[in-house]
């Protein structure tokens, strides 16, 4: 962990907390009558593994929690997280309407939102490139490496 | 010598030059770049990859991974800020001598430090890496499970943070890895009803989301510094032999230390180069100049980070096991490019194994050149907003974690897994683990199980009829309660009597 991650954790223990849920909710998962006939031939059934990695993620996580607590608490600072949840709501929107409109449009719409996000603000650079690296991107991928990018082909545009 | 004339005509080709030449200068500048690093240099590579021929694509990401690890010392010299972490103590003695004006003289000790670094362990690796898949390629099915269990421990415990958090990481990317189908049975687990989680998560998405998906979130979620003063540099000057003669040992010694630390799991090359700058400092006859500018700082560091590259890449080609994110990616980047790094690699296939021998001693080569050439251009570069590189960085992802298998499905993966890495990144959770587990994980499995097939289901044959695996489980479990111990007895109250 960076030193400059320290004064990040306001949410000291969420993330344990988190942790023990999902593992013990994957755990009961585990037990579903669905799993009860599978591991056919097999020395353990195919749930064995599974169970085992489950419960030492559950163990580590209540372990971790534990620390969590014990340990002297960070003072939340006033951080960007607007900014964060901005630029993952931009990112969210750009995956959901990708396929329809094509990557170029999409990226160019995530390129913008975090340069605004982040603060620069001036025009005359950010423009030209949202609009020209996913543009240069998509040429370089689609003709000249023969990967296929999301979304509508770029096969008209060049 | 039949190999060795397979292997030139495999590296010595324009595409393989042509790559090396571009992955190098993009790993310089990305590694130049305060806080990407190495495995965002080969996270931005990878797509770059998928349109190649095998060894075009492998060049590209080795001439990356090398550069990155000069890069970062660019930065440290002439804007006090490393590039990677690797680069951190390379400030201590390189940015005083910038202030002092000697900004392209200390960029050239760097320079040459890195170059024989990279080169010493390339050696090393040629060396070590075959003896170690020689006495690997005796391991069954139980030995290989120990020596998984034993590399993952020592990442997560090595690993910075806690070591509890460490093994959870690693806990996490191994059950990640069960997504999918059963390898010995083939039933499906953990699909949910959900086709796409038929053909289990992505190793690339998960990757691509929780290394540079995430690093942007936490640059977004810090509040803008003040403004970067780069130093400008005309270029690099390299100093002369009688600056150098003094300092021949050190240079060797430091090589050796980086490419010791890089065969150790988990440990990488911001260790080393603290674990050398410090043995430099209490054995040079300049100690006292330490920290104000001195050369042997500098040497000390950069030989040691570079080489860890090659150190690094003796478990990885040798037994298939990754010591860190970056070689986790290298092994990733391999498999999708059809070689299977491990034991067989190097009697299946020795060409290709040589191959990315002459391939690290010419990108070393290029290395130096490209630096010494562009070094003012680099100097440049630092002046990008950092908005605009980040900008760049998540369509970069995008193209990233979707070109690997051209499923859509990947992107919601890469997304997912850059939240939950941001979140862990905020618990001081390390990374690396999750995703060494997530690599291995299948492999991890495969081998308990074939193993409980041979011993009848009994998990305490593994410590009985195995002697090397009990011996390694031993040095696991060694490995596990040396942390607690060590930390109780640090923690033990004072005797009052004094005694």
């Amino acid at each position: 962990m960076a030193p400059e991650m320290d004064h990040l954790q306001p949410f000291r223990g969420l993330i344990s907390a988190l942790a023990v849920l999902t593992g013990g909710a994957l755990m009961l998962s585990t037990f579903q009558a669905r799993y009860a006939d599978t591991g056919l031939g097999a020395a353990y059934g195919t749930m064995y593994y599974p169970r085992l990695v489950l419960g030492a993620w559950i163990l580590l996580a209540v372990l971790s929690l534990v620390s969590d607590w014990t340990a002297p608490g960070a003072q939340p600072e006033s951080r960007r997280w607007g900014g964060v949840l901005l630029l993952l709501a931009c990112e969210i929107f750009a995956l959901g309407i990708m396929k329809t409109i094509g990557f170029v449009p999409a990226a160019s719409l995530v390129f913008v939102a975090t340069v605004l996000i982040m603060g620069y603000r001036n025009a005359w650079v950010w423009v030209p490139c949202a609009a020209l690296f996913p543009l240069g991107l998509a040429f370089v991928f689609d003709r000249l490496l023969g990967v296929v990018l999301p979304g509508p082909s770029l096969t008209g545009l060049f | 010598m039949e190999s060795l004339g397979d292997s030139l005509a495999l590296v010595l080709t324009f595409s393989a030059l042509f790559a090396m030449v571009i992955g190098t200068a993009v790993g310089i500048l990305v590694g130049a770049l305060p806080g990407l690093g190495a495995p965002i240099a080969l996270t931005l590579l990878l797509p770059f990859t998928f349109g190649l021929d095998q060894i075009p694509a492998i060049m590209l990401l080795l001439g990356a991974y090398a550069g990155s690890m000069y890069g970062g010392s660019i930065s440290a010299i002439l804007i006090n800020t490393p590039g990677t972490l690797a680069a951190a103590s390379t400030i201590l003695d390189g940015y005083p001598m910038a202030v002092r004006g000697e900004a392209s003289r200390a960029l050239g000790f760097s320079l040459v430090a890195s170059t024989f670094g990279g080169l010493f362990s390339t050696i090393v690796l040629i060396f070590a890496a075959p003896q170690l898949a020689a006495v690997a390629l005796k391991f069954g099915p139980v030995e290989t499970f120990a020596t998984i269990f034993l590399a993952m421990t020592c990442i997560a415990t090595i690993s910075r943070g806690s070591m509890v958090k460490g093994l959870l990481a690693g806990s996490i990317g191994l059950f990640l890895a069960t997504v999918g189908s059963d390898p010995v049975t083939g039933d499906m687990r953990f699909d949910f009803g959900y086709f796409p989680l038929t053909s289990g998560i992505g190793i690339v998405p998960v990757i691509v989301g929780m290394f540079a998906l995430t690093e942007v979130y936490v640059r977004v979620l810090q509040k803008a510094g003040p403004p970067v003063v780069t130093r400008d540099v005309a270029g690099i000057t390299i100093p002369g032999w009688s600056e150098w003669r003094p300092r021949i040992g050190l240079l060797f010694k430091s090589s050796g230390i980086g490419s010791l630390v890089g065969i150790l799991p988990g440990t990488g090359s911001a260790a080393a180069a603290f674990i050398s700058y410090a043995e430099a400092k209490r054995s040079s006859p300049r100690s006292d100049k330490f920290g104000t500018g001195e050369p042997d700082g500098i040497i000390s560091a950069e030989a040691a980070n570079n080489a860890v590259t090659g150190g690094a890449l003796v478990p990885t080609l040798a037994l298939g096991i990754p010591g860190d994110g970056v070689t986790a990616l290298m092994v990733t980047s391999l498999i999708i490019h059809g070689v299977t790094p491990g034991v067989h690699l190097m009697s299946r296939n020795p060409e290709l194994v040589i191959a990315l021998f002459i391939a690290l001693f010419i990108v070393n080569g290029i290395m130096f050149f490209e630096a010494l050439l562009a070094a003012r251009l680099f100097s440049r570069l630092l002046r990008t907003p950092e908005p605009l590189l980040l900008a760049g960085v998540i369509v970069l992802c995008v193209v990233g974690a979707y070109g690997t298998r051209g499923n859509f499905f990947d992107l919601w993966v890469m997304l997912v897994a850059s939240v939950v890495g941001f979140g862990l990144r905020l618990q001081d959770v390390p990374l690396p683990p999750l995703i060494i587990g997530l690599v291995l994980g299948p492999q991890f499995e495969l081998t308990m199980r074939q193993g409980l097939i041979i011993s009848d289901g009994s998990f305490l044959a593994f410590f009985t009829n195995y002697p090397v695996a009990l011996g390694i489980f031993v040095v696991t479990g060694a490995l596990l309660l040396f942390p607690i111990l060590f930390r109780s007895r640090r923690h033990r109250p004072a005797d009052p009597k004094g005694s």
